[in-house]
């Protein structure tokens, strides 16, 4: 019978690399590293990041599983909670963008051009104002992005707006808008990670209706990653076990916004009442195997 | 690089100090054309935040919590055709995080990879930030987001899981030799 000292012996002898000089021959130097790293934080310092957004005239239904419907209620009231503290956080910090009559329109050029420049100056209350009612959520299961980048790039517009830059948008090519904004170096995210934007958009009747990563996720990912593998894996899980039958699908997230009362990340509440009991057991298993 | 030499100079310092470590990091999790990748990100995030870099020994478990989630981003891009990871219809486990096959040198790591490969992501991690890089409980606390008791006791149960693990798999590996003795006789 193994024991765990001797698990321990073992597990530290499988170092694959015990020391810098057992590094594999095709590891790169630490000179060929800082080549690298100069040659992309050259690129990055000033690029633009261009922004792909998808004009999509009908709304297609598709049939998600049942289960599905709490996990994106959870999580959307989390972004819900997060749009809330970033509204109370800027204090309605307004400012009309030239694109705001034309989106009001329903122009989908305009709507893209005044989400870019919303998330820019931090407006999350004209992003949110944008937001098709089923945003993220109908494509969520067959694209392994759509609403978890939505989260981290609402966060971008918490903590990721101090060099605010320039967006324009051109198209339509081939049923896509093309915009460009300039990424701000200083996002932050939970203190680890840095993200730049690139984003590809569905705009439906004038709405946003999903939106996601496109091209290398880079620093995208970095948070979305965190987010899947520490939060939204164990929100599917619990959803799976705590409402196997989507009975908690009448989680609304507008909702949840307006009511409510779990504490979600310290920014923000959540006041549904079933949003909040489904959330707040979630929370507290959640909680509770952080600190297992 | 756009930025004042007094930050140039930092980052120098930084990446002198430890991108041996870092480096290492991800070679222990990722093949080693992926792992230069990754090492070269983690740096990059560095250059952008230098400022924000802890000073001295805290500096490298502050690199090794960008180059963890760089190390999952790079996994997480290369199996993104079959989108396992974030299907949360799948619910099902991230690939496990391995280094270079080649440089598994024995029969005996493997055993102890593969192992390694069937605890929870997070148990794996610990267990490798503990006996691989060699931090302590409240450095691995800050990293993963839990207590230096939860850590501790997490490690324990990790540990006796990855023990037990290991046991099962020589039972089976030596039981049907013994079972072949066994009929000889």
């Amino acid at each position: 019978m193994s024991k765990p000292v001797d698990a321990q012996r073992r597990l530290e002898a499988a170092n694959p690399v015990v020391s810098a000089s057992a590094k594999p021959a095709t590891a790169w130097s630490s000179a060929a590293l800082l080549e690298h790293i100069d040659r992309r934080s050259g690129d990055m310092q000033t690029k633009e990041t261009p922004t792909r957004i998808e004009y999509e005239p009908a709304t297609k239904k598709t049939r998600k599983p049942g289960w599905v419907v709490p996990v994106l209620a959870g999580a959307t009231a989390v972004i819900a909670a997060i749009v809330v503290a970033a509204v109370f956080l800027t204090g309605g910090e307004e400012s009309k963008s030239q694109y705001a009559d034309a989106a009001a329109g329903g122009d989908p050029q305009a709507v893209a051009g005044l989400f870019a420049d919303s998330f820019r100056i931090g407006d999350v209350d004209t992003i949110v104002e944008y937001l098709h009612p089923e945003f993220n959520t109908r494509e969520f299961a067959e694209d392994d992005i759509g609403l978890l980048s939505a989260w981290v790039e609402f966060e971008g517009a918490l903590y990721g707006r101090d060099e605010p830059g320039p967006s324009t948008c051109q198209g339509p090519d081939d049923g896509w808008y093309f915009c460009t904004y300039v990424s701000s170096p200083d996002g932050v995210l939970a203190s680890v990670g840095y993200f730049e934007t690139t984003w590809s958009a569905q705009i439906v009747d004038g709405l946003i209706r999903r939106m996601d990563v496109a091209g290398e996720l880079s620093f995208a990912g970095l948070m979305t990653n965190y987010v899947i593998n520490d939060f939204e894996k164990p929100l599917g899980e619990y959803a799976l076990a705590a409402d196997p039958d989507g009975s908690a699908s009448a989680c609304d997230v507008l909702a949840a916004v307006q009511a409510g009362d779990v504490q979600t990340r310290g920014v923000g509440t959540v006041h549904d009442q079933a949003c909040g009991e489904f959330l707040a057991g979630f929370v507290d298993d959640y909680a509770a195997s952080l600190g297992s | 690089m756009a930025q004042s030499p007094s930050s140039h100079a930092a980052f120098r310092k930084v990446f002198d100090e430890n991108h041996d470590a870092v480096h290492m990091f991800c070679l222990r999790r990722l093949n080693v054309e992926d792992a230069n990748e990754a090492t070269a990100d983690v740096f990059l995030v560095a250059w952008r935040r230098v400022d924000q870099i802890p000073s001295d020994s805290e500096a490298l478990p502050w690199l090794y919590g960008v180059a963890r989630n760089v190390v999952r981003n790079q996994h997480r891009s290369r199996n993104r055709g079959a989108r396992l990871v974030a299907r949360l219809g799948s619910v099902r486990e991230a690939p496990p995080e391995q280094p270079e096959p080649q440089i598994i040198r024995r029969q005996e790591e493997a055993e102890v990879h593969e192992a390694l490969g069937r605890l929870r992501a997070q148990d794996q991690e610990l267990l490798r930030l503990k006996a691989w890089e060699g931090l302590s409980n409240d450095q691995i606390g800050k990293l993963l987001g839990m207590s230096h008791r939860a850590v501790e006791g997490r490690y324990a149960r990790a540990l006796n899981k990855l023990s037990k693990i290991l046991s099962t798999e020589r039972q089976v590996r030596t039981s049907p030799r013994l079972a072949q003795e066994g009929g000889e006789q």
